[in-house]
């Protein structure tokens, strides 16, 4: 079964470069340019990773990032927080996120933490 | 007295000699004491042995100017041998024990019935007690003449008595033109009135103690004076007169006002800075705010003390406080960058200075303190931060997507024989490479100049980073021929990373600043603690005015004018702070036209 990947960025060509990339390894993609319903698109679509930006409307990343954590029924969900701030990493943990992605990256470094992260859900 | 005749075995004449309260002895023609009265042995201090003592029953006798007189040279002596008799000589007599007391010697011959001297009659009056107040009266005397203050006496009728030498300077008069007359004549017009004053205390027993007021000279100047009047008592104690000592205090009212004009002044410079000022005493007391202080939020009214402390930002306050402490138990300059809270009720940014001062023995006696209002800087600077913070992500995220399709194209095309296709599309990988590392550097350029910069340290064979970092410049330079030359080995523990860029700036600089050379030199040195890194170039070299500023943040060398700027880099300025911070040293030497060397020292790692 093809694992799921649900992006949310407000860039719309980083969404699109993204999902051709995750779909060439055999991801399904969704991609959203707002976080607001991220609990109604959990339901929805119920993804193995979530792959969130910092700078996203309305209520940012970090935010909707805790709100998924703080859920009892999606919080086993991994979250990769990516950013192009220089702080990702703290952005990252603060948030609850378990993995931190700096831009611009490589399209290796997307794959791996992508296929990384379903990995350790599929564990769980 | 008259001569007597020998008065042996007269008792009443031998009662009278022992009532006499002056001291009376006699002696035979050769000296031996025969009679004397009690008197005498109390002056002595010792009972002469007759017969046996000569000349004179004292321990030992002085002249009156204290030389030493053998009995035999004293006055019994010399009229027995027929001098000349001196009448009240004065002589000082010694008892056994030393007192000394003074005395007038009033030697007489004696004669028998026939006329022959038969011994000589000494009387000894001691004067002691009205030679101690002769004494002690010419000191006084000596102290008044003396004195550099006007002492004036009068008696009860208001008269001059004495007028000293400092009177007749100060108030012109001479001595004979003012005793005899009142004293009223120095009193001016509409001060008459002040005498009476001065009377009624003194009858009353009292003293007048620094009555300042003023007083008229001879040509009619006035003076400001200072009076000290005491009593003048007779034995019974009773007032005689009065005593008056006069001080000229026109000087020191000069002075006094010159000093209040210069403490005027420095009021109104401390008030005229746009700092606030202030003062405290050792301890970090508040003693003297200027009145910037009306711009900050003071307890109202302030008091004479308070604690600067109180106008802080809670967040600011702890840290603020314990530095300040700390200056005050180290006796060092405080400075900090802090918020106050202003009158306004606004917390503004302000740059503190507090400097302590000491007294002769190198005790604090107090601190003064000026806080600068850099707000408005302040703002400046954090916009400025988080400016760069805001560019830096905003430049990134349109990277993010280029290099990501350049990336998925290169992959897309990877098996096309298209060569033109391939080379645009490792080119457009290159290039976007280049412009993310572009911004990462600026970015970091500002977190060093703020100092946020953190170093990752590791230990590791500085010739392999040094190998390294040579390859992939040597890599790309095709012009120039990078020679390493290698000395020694050596071990550092420092960031990897900064030093790779430290090194590739030096070659880069060294390619770049020598473009008519083929060649360029590195060379690993390690000595006992470090271990220097040299780049040798033969190229445009530096002048040596520019050498030191070479390093800092904007400097252009006028050398390097006509060269075009490429980059941010990370430039000398930022290769200089990461050799700082890790403790070695960063330099260069060179010439102009004849090539340069930029070294660097890192300690070995033990």
């Amino acid at each position: 079964m093809r694992k799921k990947v649900i992006i949310y960025d407000d860039d719309t060509d980083l969404l699109e470069v993204c999902s051709l990339i995750l779909q060439s390894r055999d991801f399904e993609v969704i991609t959203r340019e707002k976080c607001n319903t991220i609990l109604a698109d959990l339901e929805q679509h119920q993804p193995d990773v979530v792959l969130m930006d910092n700078w996203i409307p309305d209520i940012g990343g970090i935010k909707a990032t805790r709100m998924v954590k703080e859920s009892d029924r999606f919080q086993h969900i991994p979250v990769i927080f990516f950013s192009a701030n220089n702080d990702v990493n703290e952005m990252a943990s603060d948030a609850g996120a378990e993995y931190a992605l700096q831009k611009p990256f490589d399209i290796s470094e997307l794959e791996n933490i992508v296929a990384k992260a379903a990995e350790s859900e599929r564990q769980a | 007295m008259q001569t007597i005749k020998s008065i042996s075995d007269n008792i009443l004449s031998i009662q009278l000699l022992q009532a006499l309260p002056v001291a009376v002895y006699t002696c035979d023609v050769r000296g031996s004491i025969q009679l004397f009265n009690e008197a005498a042995v109390e002056l002595w201090g010792k009972k002469p042995v007759p017969g046996v003592d000569k000349w004179c029953g004292a321990w030992k006798l002085y002249k009156a100017d204290g030389s030493p007189i053998p009995p035999e040279e004293g006055p019994m002596a010399r009229v027995l041998k027929g001098a000349t008799i001196a009448e009240n000589e004065e002589l000082i007599l010694e008892k056994p024990g030393g007192e000394k007391r003074f005395i007038l010697a009033n030697p007489r011959p004696l004669f028998d019935e026939a006329g022959q001297m038969s011994g000589a009659i000494n009387l000894l009056v001691d004067i002691t007690e009205r030679k101690r107040g002769e004494i002690d009266t010419s000191r006084l005397a000596a102290i008044v003449q003396n004195s550099d203050d006007a002492i004036i006496s009068k008696n009860l009728d208001g008269f001059v008595l004495t007028w000293n030498p400092a009177a007749e300077r100060l108030f012109g008069y001479t001595a004979e033109e003012m005793i005899g007359q009142p004293i009223l004549k120095l009193i001016p017009p509409d001060r008459l009135d002040e005498e009476n004053y001065i009377m009624e205390q003194i009858t009353g027993g009292n003293l007048v103690d620094h009555f300042t007021t003023k007083r008229q000279k001879k040509d009619g100047t006035l003076l400001d004076i200072s009076l000290t009047i005491s009593p003048i008592k007779d034995r019974d104690g009773k007032v005689i007169g009065a005593s008056k000592i006069a001080r000229d205090i026109t000087r020191s009212r000069i002075e006094e006002e010159k000093l209040r004009k210069s403490e005027k002044n420095l009021k109104e410079l401390a008030n005229a800075m746009p700092q606030l000022v202030w003062i405290t005493d050792s301890k970090g007391s508040v003693t003297y705010f200027n009145e910037r202080v009306s711009e900050y939020n003071v307890p109202a009214p302030p008091d004479e003390i308070w604690n600067w402390p109180e106008l802080l930002h809670p967040e600011d306050h702890n840290a603020t406080v314990k530095e300040w402490k700390r200056a005050i138990e180290k006796s060092t300059i405080f400075m900090k960058e802090h918020r106050f809270h202003m009158a306004d009720g606004n917390y503004r940014w302000h740059l503190t200075r507090v400097m302590p001062f000491v007294d002769e023995h190198g005790v604090i006696t107090k601190w003064i303190g000026s806080a600068t209002d850099i707000d408005d800087m302040k703002t400046m600077a954090l916009r400025k931060d988080d400016f760069l913070s805001v560019a830096s992500h905003e430049l990134r995220t349109p990277i993010t997507s280029i290099k990501a399709y350049s990336q998925l194209l290169s992959e897309t095309y990877r098996n096309s024989n298209d060569s033109f296709l391939k080379n645009a599309l490792l080119k457009l990988e290159i290039q976007s490479n280049k412009m993310t590392k572009l911004v990462t550097d600026f970015l970091k350029l500002s977190k060093i100049e703020s100092g946020k910069l953190q170093l990752t340290r590791e230990k590791f064979l500085i010739n392999d980073l040094v190998r390294e970092v040579v390859g992939e410049i040597q890599f790309v330079s095709v012009n120039h021929k990078i020679i390493l030359k290698e000395e020694g080995e050596a071990v550092v523990n420092a960031d990897r990373e900064r030093i790779s860029q430290v090194l590739a700036n030096f070659l880069n600089n060294a390619i770049k600043y020598s473009p008519g050379a083929d060649e360029v030199v590195v060379v690993i040195q390690p000595y006992d603690s470090d271990v220097r890194v040299s780049v040798i170039d033969k190229g445009i070299g530096i002048n040596r005015e520019d050498h030191e500023r070479i390093f800092e943040r904007f400097y252009r060398a006028t050398s390097n004018a006509n060269i075009p700027f490429s980059g941010f880099g990370i430039g000398l300025y930022i290769s200089a702070e990461i050799i700082r911070r890790h403790d070695g040293e960063i330099g260069v030497k060179s010439e102009a036209g004849k090539g340069s060397t930029f070294y660097f020292h890192l300690p070995i790692a033990k």
